[in-house]
């Protein structure tokens, strides 16, 4: 019976060892659903983009207004 | 002032253009390694069922790989150009009576990259997983991780190297001619402001940048591999992400409220703790993070099939969160206990220098680094056992199996380390006021504005105020200081978090093994003390991390000796201020010697890594662990000695203002030992932790398959073999990187 076991384990290996992180299945996020918020997963993470875009506008508005702080150009190099 | 960021700011850009040269020849080597992994040796599965073609799978990998690269590369380079916009007007603001605008203008500038860098990466990783197809997703993601590892530990390392050559070589002109910081008669200044921006702003942009995203693939690859069912496992993931897109607002949230705060409190007053609103900052933060971990977590987890699998599992899950987060809170409390001006370890640095001059400078520092690791080390173990002890307490089936498998503590860890990185932006913001608050001095010292004939009445009439140089330059040294003891809490959570992180990533490789019989009818998998291969891992591990920091170090110290003499012999003190030629010339040393030190260690890194990976996969998991402990303890220690170095010569300069006393002599010889401690050796050894772990995850593969193949065939198993050749590489760069960096006399 262990034979066997280790038999059938060593036909599997080219599977098992095949199935590392470099091949990972990333499932459908649409396949979890949240009552909460009445969406799934895939549809949730789409809305997230938009939190994201904001976030990235409010960094480049900080970035124009440091820009347009006043500045002398008065320096002797 | 203007025309000093822009000097500042074009050498910058042909110092970030050599660099990306020298990233497409290492993206070659690397990118040849995972086009033969993904392209001959391992089997995707996607490519199996014939969904897509085997080059167009490589294709794809690569293509990640090299926007991982070029995310890395890209928030440096925005990093930089702000940084070098936010120096000079932090600089000129600093000429306003009030201090309030030398503080908020930096902040302003982290948090504009803190934010850009974030959604940068949120976008790419979100877009993995909504748009690549599942089976090319996983791979995606490793390349990705594999990309902006190496972009960030190239960067790092080469900006580290030259930016401590060129702050030794200007710094030790202070002893040696009796001159001032930032003395524009000192050809080495251009090139230490360069530096400032190089090393310390490109160094955690980039880095940040690279822990969010390998973070992440590690907890996505610990939910696919360890999680049962594909609706679990999509809820998690969804879960994961949509309290890092919240991270972003509660980021904002928090900043905004905070600047309000400050603003009343702070605008007015004629002098204020530069310390004290950033500590709100990170307070206010977490604080909100926390609510809004445990608010989305019931919302999404507490109703549906995760909670009648594990009832209560949200607030489980968002403890063991908050645990990280508060670390990430309680490790800036910590660093200031250690390199705070105002701390009793600094104080006691001063004392010590006062009487023992620079030796007992030296002991003191390295005292001050000691505890601080042992502390800080404690803190960890307190708070990862505190999720362990959440985790303890899941349901456990008659398999001896939790909802998240059957090593759920890793998964806490995990977590702990996403808890870590919970303020996101604002841990990335602390992180850059250092630079842009060093640059500012910089910048008013080297424009030497005070001497400009009329100049007061010119302010006056152009911009309304009279302008105060004594108190701008005073507030502007005081601030400098609140930004090294910023730049340095920042780093013992960066490296918390590769501990953690790795932990996580390397249980991938673990469950390979744990599942991969032999013919014998046993694992692979034989991880235990009693291991011999275990054991010696460890020590290898150890080896190679004081290696690394040796190597590092000796780069610094070659090229600052080079840096030192062309400077001794050109400056010169009677003229104004610097040739242009000669500030270029000491640019290209601090260039020609960061790079020349990059190829060895990188060589060192590529070719030991595959060695241990060929070895054998239980002494390499072995390996990695041992890297990521002795690296976070090591890093932990060179970073806070080098910070309390740092602000006890501030504090002898701004406070005792004893500038050119043997005291301050003293101080100056522990700073720039303290130098490539905290900012070169220290800090990269973040990223590489992750790429060695990355990048070796997919050499393990290989070898592995080649053990098993020759086990089932009973063949000899050429894996070590290919080991030895590789090390043999490898020990050959050891050797170079010392012996062919010594100084040429």
């Amino acid at each position: 019976m262990r034979r066997l076991l280790s038999i059938t384990a060593a036909m599997l290996l080219p599977w098992v060892a095949a199935a590392s992180e470099a091949d990972l299945k990333v499932p459908d996020l649409r396949q979890s659903y949240f009552d909460s918020v009445g969406m799934n997963g895939h549809s949730l993470l789409l809305w997230g983009i938009i939190i994201i875009v904001l976030g990235l506008a409010f960094g480049i508005w900080q970035f124009l207004l440091i820009k347009n702080y006043p500045l002398t150009d008065r320096c002797s190099m | 002032m203007l025309d000093v960021a822009n000097t500042i700011y074009e050498t910058c850009k042909t110092y970030l253009l050599q660099q990306g040269k020298f990233l497409v020849i290492l993206f070659a080597i690397i990118g040849a390694v995972i086009a033969a992994y993904f392209g001959f040796l391992s089997e995707p599965t996607a490519v199996k069922n014939g969904e897509i073609s085997r080059p167009l799978f490589v294709i794809n990998v690569l293509l990640w790989t090299v926007l991982g690269v070029l995310g890395s590369y890209g928030v440096a380079w925005f990093g930089i150009r702000i940084n070098t916009l936010a120096n000079a007007r932090t600089s000129f603001a600093a000429l306003r009576n009030k201090p309030y605008s030398v503080m908020s203008i930096p902040l302003q500038a982290g948090m504009s990259v803190g934010l850009l860098l974030i959604c940068v990466e949120l976008i790419m990783m979100i877009f993995i997983l909504l748009f690549v197809p599942g089976d090319m997703a996983g791979a995606s993601f490793v390349g990705f991780a594999i990309g902006e590892s190496l972009g960030a530990s190239a960067l790092r390392i080469a900006g580290g190297i030259f930016t401590k050559i060129a702050d030794i070589g200007a710094d030790l002109m202070k002893i040696v001619f009796k001159i001032g910081e930032d003395d524009p008669r000192n050809p080495g200044v251009i090139a230490d402001c360069t530096g400032d921006n190089a090393g310390d702003s490109v160094g955690p942009t980039a880095d940040g940048f690279e822990t969010y995203g390998v973070t992440g693939v590690a907890l996505i690859s610990f939910i696919i591999l360890a999680v049962t069912g594909a609706e679990f496992q999509a809820s998690l993931i969804v879960w994961i992400f949509a309290m890092r897109v919240l991270m972003v607002f509660t980021s904002v949230f928090s900043y905004v409220v905070n600047e309000k705060i400050s603003h009343a409190r702070y605008a007015m007053a004629d002098h204020f703790n530069f310390e004290q609103p950033l500590t709100n900052l990170v307070w206010l933060t977490s604080l909100v993070s926390i609510a809004v971990t445990y608010g989305v977590s019931y919302l999404l987890l507490a109703n549906g099939g995760l909670e009648s699998a594990e009832p209560g599992l949200w607030w489980k899950l968002s403890t063991i969160i908050s645990c990280g987060t508060i670390a990430a809170a309680l490790i800036p409390e910590f660093t200031k206990a250690f390199t705070s001006a105002k701390s009793r370890h600094v104080q006691e640095v001063v004392n010590a220098s006062r009487e023992g001059g620079a030796s007992l400078t030296i002991l003191s520092g390295m005292i001050a680094g000691n505890f601080s690791a042992f502390w800080k080390g404690m803190l960890m173990v307190a708070l990862m056992s505190g999720a362990l002890f959440t985790v303890n307490g899941l349901h456990v089936n008659e398999m001896g199996e939790t909802i998240f498998g059957a090593y759920p503590a890793i998964f806490a860890f995990g977590l702990v380390a996403f808890g870590f990185l919970g303020m996101g932006p604002v841990t990335i913001a602390v992180d850059s006021y250092g630079p842009v608050t060093d640059n500012a001095q910089s910048v008013f010292e080297l424009s030497r504005i005070e001497q400009i004939k009329g100049i007061k009445e010119e302010v006056k009439r152009d911009f309304g105020f009279e302008p105060d140089f004594e108190k701008g330059k005073h507030n502007l040294e005081e601030n400098d200081s609140a930004g090294n003891t910023f730049k340095a809490t920042a780093k013992p959570v960066l490296i918390g978090t590769a501990v953690i992180g790795a932990t996580t990533m390397i249980f991938a490789i673990i469950l390979v093994l744990k599942n991969t019989i032999l013919t014998s009818g046993q694992s692979l998998l034989n991880i235990q003390l009693t291991d011999p291969s275990v054991i010696l891992g460890f020590m290898t591990g150890g080896a190679v991390v004081y290696w690394f920091s040796g190597a590092s170090m000796q780069a610094v110290t070659t090229g600052a000796y080079r840096a030192v003499e062309f400077i001794k012999k050109n400056i010169r003190l009677d003229k104004e201020e610097a040739d242009i030629e000669d500030s270029k010339a000491v640019v290209k040393i601090c260039t020609q010697y960061a790079q020349a030190g990059m190829w060895n260690i990188f060589a060192v890194i590529f070719s030991l890594t595959l060695a241990f990976a060929f070895f054998d996969p239980n002494f390499f998991v072995s390996y990695l662990i041992s890297i990521a402990v002795f690296g976070l303890f090591q890093a932990m220690y060179m970073a806070n000695a080098g910070g309390a170095w740092d602000n006890a010569k501030k504090v002898v300069e701004v406070d005792l203002k004893e500038k050119g006393s043997p005291l301050h002599d003293a101080t100056v010889v522990g700073d720039t030992v303290g130098d490539p401690y905290k900012d070169t050796s220290s800090v990269a050894l973040n990223p590489i932790i992750k790429f060695s772990t990355l990048f070796g995850l997919l050499a393990a593969e290989i070898s592995i398959e080649m053990l098993v193949h020759a086990d089932s065939n009973g063949s000899t198993n050429l894996g070590p073999y290919i080991g030895l050749v590789f090390l043999a590489i490898g020990l050959n760069f050891v050797y170079k990187s010392f012996y062919g960096m010594r100084i040429k006399r």
